[in-house]
């Protein structure tokens, strides 16, 4: 199998004028893209016009890229720009983001997990759909970095490198951030607390200070 | 300890990173905290539990697509203007016009002491002001000209808007100008230089400093005058305006490391709205940064024309009455600057801020503005005044005029 061309050799290739190197840097990169920015702005429609319109900065931007840091990171932070652009018309225009259905959301795999019943399996894209629905309702800003960390699992370093901030600022907002989200979803905490179902620390080395 | 303080290292202590002693104790004594701090590890979990979402099947072709189409299309105003600045030969012109400016500059300064022309006000021992002001604006808008063809774009463009740039050219006007009046200091000489030099062309000349044109509007006015004759007549009363220029032209443009010259006098107001989107002088063109990119368009609120750029002492400057309209020879007078608004659904409170602060006026809105209908318009070529009037016209409010930038805005029928 032939060796995928590393990303700055498809930006160097870009900067010749390659489209076909762009080509599989959309490809390679796009589908995160996607998935960051449908949940930041709680429309897979808008997603997509987001993404697309990064990546079109990013292609009218490849000659003057540097690569002082890595592509992804300079795309990310190019979509993060258009995303909280997106949002804040949205917001204002109060064309909040559409809260779908669960039946609707493509967030719900359409194969349910083997290991679930049909009872589990509703429950569960219930559950989905409340924690979308509270995100949506966090501020923008929030929305991506949580997107980032706790979906993505993006490091501090790399959201400070997207964000052009500090480590101790991306930790400080992702803190804030996660606070908001906990409040967005007080009713459904309740109702996981009061079937003895609430998640506990999984994952990411969470719960190491459980107290 | 305090409840609040605990929940600042919540996410370090979930994530088992080191956290105060007295953290884990007060999390461990507080029911609040505990519940909290189970709630914010549960609402972690389940954002990690949604399942990842993707692109659709044919996402990268439809945005290969769109690339081919924007690549089609002609790039707007804005984007050739930027385009140009973010060129790398634009970069060199500007150091190398900086440098020829320099010595010419110093050149002429031996000149002047040589003379030792006699001065009106008696403070003529006072050397030039620093070279490094005059050094940058007069050399801005001969990096312009270095540019080349698409400097002279520029320089006619934002000549018609009012951003008069002394040229590389002028150094034999420079050479002309009175080198006595160079008694005061630093920018306040630039400025009444600006304005006594303007005095003979002010009559031609808007009265007021008024916020800037759009940048669209003074690329729409270049034709509408002999651009050569506009561009004469922006360099000789530009002149001092180049000179005001460090501070004007640094809003838009100095903060990129363009040695804060800017355009000129005038730049600050079109470039630097143009450059409102991706503040703090990005523009510079050794440092893309294109993680700023803010997607071309309309910029400000909801695509407002937004004020001029900041402006320092220069804007100071013109208020001597150095302000040139579009078109030649400075023959149209406009007494406020034409500016588009675009007004979506928004509520009318922040429509007349917007306005407000676009146009510099006085708003003082003496009735309710709450239950209003929201406010959705269109308004291209007004004036911020006429703007602030068709806006509160629609939800049954007046405006007043209270004179000199101030308006009132009451209740329909009442008077303030």
């Amino acid at each position: 199998m032939p060796e995928q061309p590393t990303d700055v050799e498809l930006v160097r290739r870009c900067q010749a004028g390659d489209s076909a190197a762009f080509d599989t840097l959309v490809r390679r990169h796009g589908p995160r893209a996607v998935g960051m920015a449908y949940r930041t702005l709680g429309d897979l429609d808008a997603a997509h016009d987001a993404v697309q319109e990064a990546f079109v900065a990013a292609w009218r931007a490849i000659p003057r890229f540097r690569g002082d840091a890595a592509f992804s990171t300079w795309l990310f932070r190019i979509m993060h720009n258009v995303c909280l652009d997106h949002a804040k018309r949205r917001e204002r225009s109060r064309e909040l983001p559409i809260e779908r259905r669960s039946d609707e959301d493509p967030a719900v795999p359409e194969v349910p997990d083997p290991g679930q019943g049909p009872a589990e399996a509703a429950e569960q894209a219930e559950l989905h759909a409340q924690v979308h629905k509270a995100l949506a309702r966090v501020p923008a800003h929030f929305r991506m970095i949580l997107t980032m960390f706790d979906i993505e699992g993006m490091s501090y370093e790399e959201i400070g490198a997207i964000l052009r901030v500090p480590i101790g600022t991306v930790k400080s907002r992702l803190n804030r951030a996660r606070h908001a989200l906990r409040r967005q979803l007080a009713p459904a905490m309740e109702q996981l607390a009061g079937r003895g179902s609430l998640p506990g620390e999984h994952a990411r080395a969470e719960g190491g200070g459980a107290p | 300890m305090t409840c609040r303080e605990a929940e600042d290292h919540f996410l370090a202590q979930s994530l088992g990173e080191p956290t105060p002693e007295t953290v884990r104790a007060h999390v461990e004594a507080c029911h609040t905290c505990r519940k909290s701090y189970a709630e914010f590890v549960a609402a972690g979990a389940l954002l990690r539990s949604l399942p990842r979402v993707t692109a659709r099947p044919g996402f990268a072709d439809g945005v290969l697509a769109e690339i081919a189409k924007a690549e089609e299309r002609p790039p707007s105003a804005w984007g050739r203007v930027r385009r140009l600045v973010l060129h790398p030969a634009f970069a060199v012109g500007v150091a190398g016009a900086a440098v020829v400016t320099v010595i010419a500059l110093g050149g002429l300064e031996r000149e002047n002491a040589m003379r030792s022309l006699p001065v009106a006000s008696g403070a003529a021992a006072t050397p030039l002001p620093s070279h490094g002001a005059d050094a940058g604006s007069s050399s801005a808008p001969a990096g312009a000209k270095s540019a080349g063809a698409a400097g002279d774009e520029i320089a006619a463009k934002s000549g018609a808007a009012g951003a008069q740039a002394t040229s590389a050219g002028d150094l034999d006007t420079a050479k002309k100008a009175e080198p006595s009046t160079s008694a005061l200091a630093g920018d306040t000489v630039v400025g009444k230089r600006a304005a006594s030099r303007s005095e003979h062309t002010a009559e031609r000349e808007s009265p007021a400093l008024e916020p800037s044109a759009t940048l669209g509007e003074s690329m729409e006015a270049v034709p509408t005058g002999s651009a050569a004759e506009g561009g004469r007549s922006a360099r000789a009363d530009g002149e001092a305006m180049g000179y005001s220029s460090p501070s004007a032209g640094g809003g838009g443009l100095g903060g990129g490391g363009l040695g804060g010259g800017g355009y000129g006098g005038g730049a600050g107001g079109s470039l630097g709205d143009a450059f409102r989107g991706a503040p703090g002088g990005k523009a510079g063109p050794t440092d893309m940064a294109v993680g700023d990119h803010r997607p071309e368009g309309p910029v400000g609120p909801k695509g407002s024309a937004g004020p001029a750029g900041p402006r320092g002492p220069a804007g100071a400057a013109a208020q001597g009455g150095t302000r040139l309209t579009p078109g030649a020879g400075g023959a149209t007078v406009r007494p406020q600057a034409a500016l588009n608004f675009s007004f979506r659904d928004v509520p009318i409170k922040e429509a007349i801020d917007n306005i407000a602060a676009a146009g510099k006026l006085v708003v003082d809105v003496r009735a309710p503005l709450a239950g209003r209908p929201r406010v959705t318009a269109e308004l291209r070529r007004v004036t911020p005044a006429d703007a602030l009037k068709r806006v509160c016209g629609k939800v049954g409010l007046d405006v007043e005029e209270a004179g000199d930038k101030r308006y009132v805005v009451v209740e329909r029928g009442e008077s303030p």
